[in-house]
């Protein structure tokens, strides 16, 4: 809301009032005393949010007063979280307020000017816009427009990923823009894509409620989606029979709860997965009707390399590298003969897990009556073969026809607050454009540019440089002015010193990074902008259930920070469509000459659309008041014509305002809960029962895919896996969380959870400091051989959420050659003493 | 002296304590630019730096305020070798209800008996059963960067003592 | 910029008259105050002013027994980052 603000300085002076009140021995002012009876006073606007942490989509309500959130809890009449919230979003209300918000542009520079090798110094927007936008014209003059390129993230708003897509897509002509969430899902979207020709899970949280069973495949629940594993435990703990298997590479907290916990060597998932499809044909439980209905049989390419750098030797080697996302026809039973090498017993042997184990999880899947829940996040996504994982998890849920109904789901988790919302529906990917079209599809461009108002040929048709390419790229100077938001790149991700630090600090590039506090990746850069964040805007993220939820403008940001949105409509005011298109693209639009980019992409009549009378009064919304129209109702508006009529239908915008969320496809103002299944999914029509309309012929494929090696494994000199991951107090790097004193303090700072054995094989004692090392780098941390994990011989687990270690110094850029994920999980480094806890 | 002058107190205490705002820009001219990282510490990004000790877990039987009504409480001890599992739930044979009088430890809240309709259940709520997700215990480490959130009845008595919040 | 926090002692029979003088000073507030005698002021003090020169101005003002510092902060504007060179 709009009122005033209080500052440090009134904190301060109020601070020194009460102390000189305690040391008087005086009692409070009179006026304390009333405080009960006083309505006014006590009264705090209360409004909705959707949390600002994990892809769950908790709705929080944000208790306001004098302009400042002074309290948040879980909201009750949310679907998803019921009340509750973690201990993150219970502390949602001390996020913005950490010391040293950014407030102000920073630049470096020397001697009063721009300068690579300068300092940082406050300057107006006006001159960070003017320095941005002569590198960026610079660039796109020197390289064409692929000599720009833009990083965002799964924590961008709708509003601020479709504006940047629009921005470099359609204003720029460049798909170089990528989200982080290619670090986090984009296994996932590939593996939607494969198995059923669209993304996004057909299920939704209701199946927790409705489930037998629940089979956690490479996600650790309990600190990653905890709300959602109150909900799993709430299922187990009440419902006796239900059971809860949880699979990892080393025990965490989500072994607490499991029936069935298992621990495999890294990378052999694959052989459980195909093991346990061989164990449903074996036993002659396949639901025969169901794959003959509903499924073809599909034989992936294989040996296709780890996404390395094209000179490396294991990429030079693999002989199905150029198309990895091949795949031929089979016969059922050709899949049959297939997976037949994959018996229990051998499938024990390669993965390290007692035969018994694998049978009972097999039993799960193979059981008709049992229905089942699968859940997977990271492990299966920052995986080499992360695609494969995620449709041979697909396999068993199809070959039994346990999907698309209540309690039988395939649920890919998503890590991000809207990697779905924004990354995934709004296309923020360098192949993508919204509601799962691809730039390389001429229909696609066609349909984008129409919508757009563009002339036919404004959309590149080539791929753009995907986040490790870009990495890559602005590395070899082939990028050359760049800008980051909502993220904290070289902190997350891998290889730092071998590519993301020197790439930032080549000095061929200029390197733009919007943050609200400053990070690793801010003092890379070149410009720093302060961002607006959270409930200082108007916002909408869309989580991992398909469900779209919105909030408004609630604060008002410090200084002279700035949301996402409003830098990237601003900035384009900076471009004339001559600067960017050619004289070919123009003369097909000539009414466009002398615009500018922000006149031909956002006064385009669609995004202007709706009058500022239209805001909800009693709140700001700066970026509206700052362009004169309703800036998230037209870009909302605009963008779901994308999807409506096409399965990925939206509600009209203003009913976000009035709803805890909608899951789409919303369609005459019923939202969806099963996808593909008649009577619930809209789209499949009365009498098919089950469609997998994103393929044409209605099915869905299973695939035939082997266990292949991953890129980096243990050997004598380094003789450990490393895997990377998060903590359930810290968002991901740390720099909202690591500032709310409560959550620093419960776990301050990174540490590399071993096993007491091989700490004591290498005389090391909990508290040590040691060097954790691979070919790439080294960080120093400290041994912990207690705690929340409890790690296999022969693995260590270090968090990535401490900007002092950095340990994507350490890890692999190996990425899975079809979803261009990075492995995150799995690379080799050795430990060496530093000194000694005492 | 009362509960809201206490809070008060334990705020400016806090930052009279060596919390105050950081310096965000350091003196001289650095590899980052001169800006400086109070979560990581003066090394260079390309550098390793030292990582700090591992901090003892704070534990005591003190309460510690809570910055709103909602927030559930930190946990004050160290809960190091507790049980929370298919098996028992430690936490509760000093915070169930029917312990407290021996534990003197406080009940847990009645919110924690209501499922996920909102009725009232006979035991504590399976959905409440893993404490962690919501209680964390602290550790000695002091935070780099000092937070500036006011609690509602710092800016009330603010408000009431004629200050305007300008 | 500095803020300090002061506890006074003042006359009691003079408590108002003091209380009017003290509220008249620039920078000044009376954060509470009470008739039997006391009195606390938070002072605040911009860039140019001498804040050392308020205090003694409160401590030697008539009627007043004592003046005890309490709190003394100095704080950057709205975030540190001006410190910026």
């Amino acid at each position: 809301m709009t009122g005033a603000k209080f500052d440090r300085r009134d904190f301060l002076k109020l601070e020194a009032a009460a102390m000189a009140v305690a040391a008087a021995g005086m009692a409070p002012s009179a006026q304390a005393a009333n405080l009960a009876t006083d309505k006014d006073t006590a009264t705090l606007d209360w409004n909705k949010a959707a949390c600002r942490f994990c892809g769950t989509g908790c709705s929080v309500m944000v208790g306001v007063k004098e302009g400042r959130v002074v309290a948040t809890h879980g909201d009750i009449k949310a679907e998803v979280n019921r009340g509750l919230n973690c201990v993150k979003g219970y502390f949602l209300s001390k996020m913005m307020y950490g010391e040293d918000r950014l407030t102000k542009p920073l630049l470096r520079k020397k001697n009063g000017v721009y300068d690579k090798n300068g300092d940082f110094v406050p300057v107006s927007w006006d001159e960070a816009f003017d320095v941005m936008a002569d590198k960026f014209k610079a660039a796109l003059k020197k390289r064409g427009p692929n000599g720009v390129a833009m990083f965002g993230s799964g924590q961008w708003t709708i509003f601020e990923g479709y504006a940047a897509v629009k921005l470099f897509k359609a204003g720029f002509r460049t798909n170089n823009i990528d989200p982080n969430a290619r670090h986090c899902m984009a296994s996932a979207v590939a593996g939607f894509m494969r198995s059923f020709g669209i993304d996004e899970p057909m299920g939704c949280y209701d199946d927790i409620e409705a489930t037998d069973a629940f089979v956690l495949w490479g996600s650790n629940m309990a600190e990653m989606h905890p709300i959602l594993w109150t909900r799993v435990a709430d299922r187990r703990l009440s419902a006796p029979h239900v059971k809860v298997a949880v699979l990892s590479t080393f025990e965490h907290r989500s072994f607490d709860l499991a029936d069935i916990g298992m621990v495999f060597k890294p990378q052999t998932d694959l052989i459980l997965l195909n093991a346990i499809a061989n164990h449903i044909i074996k036993t002659g439980r396949v639901n025969k009707e169901f794959v003959a209905a509903h499924t073809v049989f599909k034989r992936g390419q294989t040996d296709i390399g780890y996404g390395l750098r094209p000179e490396h030797p294991l990429q030079k080697k693999a002989a199905g590298a150029a198309k990895p996302n091949d795949a031929t026809d089979m016969s059922f039973e050709e899949y049959a003969a297939f997976v037949s090498e994959y018996t229990i017993p051998k499938a024990a042997e390669l993965t390290g897990v007692p035969a018994n184990r694998i049978e009972a999880l097999a039993e799960i899947y193979a059981d008709p009556k049992t229905k089942v829940v699968s859940f997977w996040t990271m492990g299966f996504n920052q995986h080499t073969r992360g695609v494969w994982a995620n449709n041979l998890a697909y396999n068993l849920h199809l070959l039994t026809g346990k999907i698309s109904e209540p309690g039988n789901s395939p649920f890919s988790l998503t890590g991000q607050p809207s990697a779905c919302g924004t990354a995934r529906e709004v296309g923020t990917f360098s192949h993508r454009l919204p509601a799962d079209m691809l730039v390389t599809n001429k229909a696609h461009r066609d349909r984008a540019e129409e919508i757009w108002k563009l002339p036919e040929g404004t959309i590149s048709d080539k791929n753009g440089a995907h986040a490790v390419l870009q990495n890559r790229m602005l590395k070899d100077g082939l990028i050359n002015a760049y800008w980051v938001q909502v993220n904290n790149n070289i902190q997350a991700a891998a290889n730092a010193l071998e590519e993301g630090i020197p790439g930032y600090r080549n000095p061929d590039n200029f390197i733009v990074v919007s943050d609200a506090y400053p990070t690793v990746t801010t003092v890379c850069a070149d410009l720093i902008l302060p961002t607006a964040m959270w409930v200082e805007k108007e916002g909408a993220y869309g989580n991992a259930e398909r469900r779209t939820q919105v909030w408004r403008q609630l604060v008002t940001a410090p200084g002279e920070a700035r949301s996402d949105l409003w830098q990237l409509m601003e900035f384009s005011k900076r471009f004339k469509i001559e600067d960017v298109w050619t004289d070919e693209l123009l003369a097909k639009k000539p009414e466009y000459r002398g615009k500018t980019l922000f006149e031909v992409l956002f006064r385009n009549g669609q995004v202007d659309k709706f009058p500022v009378s239209e805001l909800a009064p009693g709140f700001a919304n700066q970026e509206s008041e700052a362009f004169g129209f309703y800036v998230h109702k037209g870009l909302f508006e605009e963008y779901a014509t994308f999807g409506r009529g096409h399965g990925h239908d939206l509600a009209p915008y203003d009913r976000y305002h009035e709803e805890r969320g909608l899951r789409w496809p919303v369609v005459d103002g019923k939202e969806t809960r099963w996808r593909f299944r008649e009577g619930s999914d809209p789209y499949v029509k009365a009498g098919e029962g089950v469609r997998f309309y994103g393929y044409p012929d209605g099915k869905a494929r299973i695939f035939a895919l082997p266990y292949e090696p991953p890129a980096e494994s243990p050997d004598e000199t380094f003789p450990f896996w490393l895997v990377t991951g998060r903590v359930l107090e810290h968002w991901h790097s740390g720099s909202m969380t690591r500032r709310v004193p409560e959550l620093y303090s419960a776990f301050p700072e990174a540490v590399c959870f071993m096993n007491p054995d091989d700490a004591a094989a290498l005389k090391l004692r909990r508290g040590d400091e040691i060097k954790v090392e691979s070919r790439r780098g080294y960080i120093r941390t400290r041994v912990e051989t207690k705690g929340r994990n409890t790690m296999p011989p022969g693995v260590v687990f270090v968090p990535w959420f401490d900007e002092g270690q950095l340990i994507n110094k350490v890890t692999l850029d190996a990425t899975d050659p079809i979803s261009l994920q990075t492995d995150f999980k799995k690379c080799a480094v050795r430990l060496a003493l530093v000194g000694e806890a005492r | 002296m009362s509960r809201l002058l206490r809070s008060l107190l334990r705020v400016a205490l806090a930052s009279s304590l060596g919390l105050a705002a950081p310096v965000a820009m350091s003196q001289s001219a650095g590899p980052d630019g001169g800006l400086s990282l109070p979560l990581r510490g003066p090394t260079p990004v390309a550098d390793p730096a030292p990582a700090p000790r591992i901090q003892p877990i704070r534990n005591t039987a003190a309460r510690e305020t809570r910055n709103y009504p909602e927030q559930p409480p930190v946990i004050p001890h160290t809960i190091e070798g507790y049980q929370i599992d298919l098996n028992g739930n430690k936490c509760l044979s000093c915070h169930a209800r029917s312990r407290i009088r021996e534990s003197q430890a406080p009940m847990i809240s009645i919110t924690h008996f209501m499922d996920r309709e909102g009725q009232f259940l006979a035991t504590v709520s399976p959905r409440r059963f893993f404490c962690t997700e919501c209680h964390v215990s602290q550790t000695d480490a002091k935070p780099p960067v000092a937070n500036s959130f006011i609690d509602i009845d710092s800016l009330i008595t603010h408000l009431k003592a004629g200050g305007s919040a300008k | 910029m500095e803020i300090a926090s002061l506890v006074i002692h003042v006359r009691p029979e003079r408590f108002e008259e003091v209380r009017e003088a003290i509220g008249a000073l620039p920078g000044t507030e009376i954060a509470a105050s009470d008739p039997r005698g006391k009195i606390v002021v938070t002072v605040e003090a911009g860039p140019g002013d001498r804040l050392g020169e308020r205090l003694t101005e409160l401590s030697v003002m008539p009627n007043v027994i004592s003046a005890t510092l309490v709190y003394h902060a100095t704080a950057t504007q709205d975030s540190s980052i001006e410190g910026a060179a």
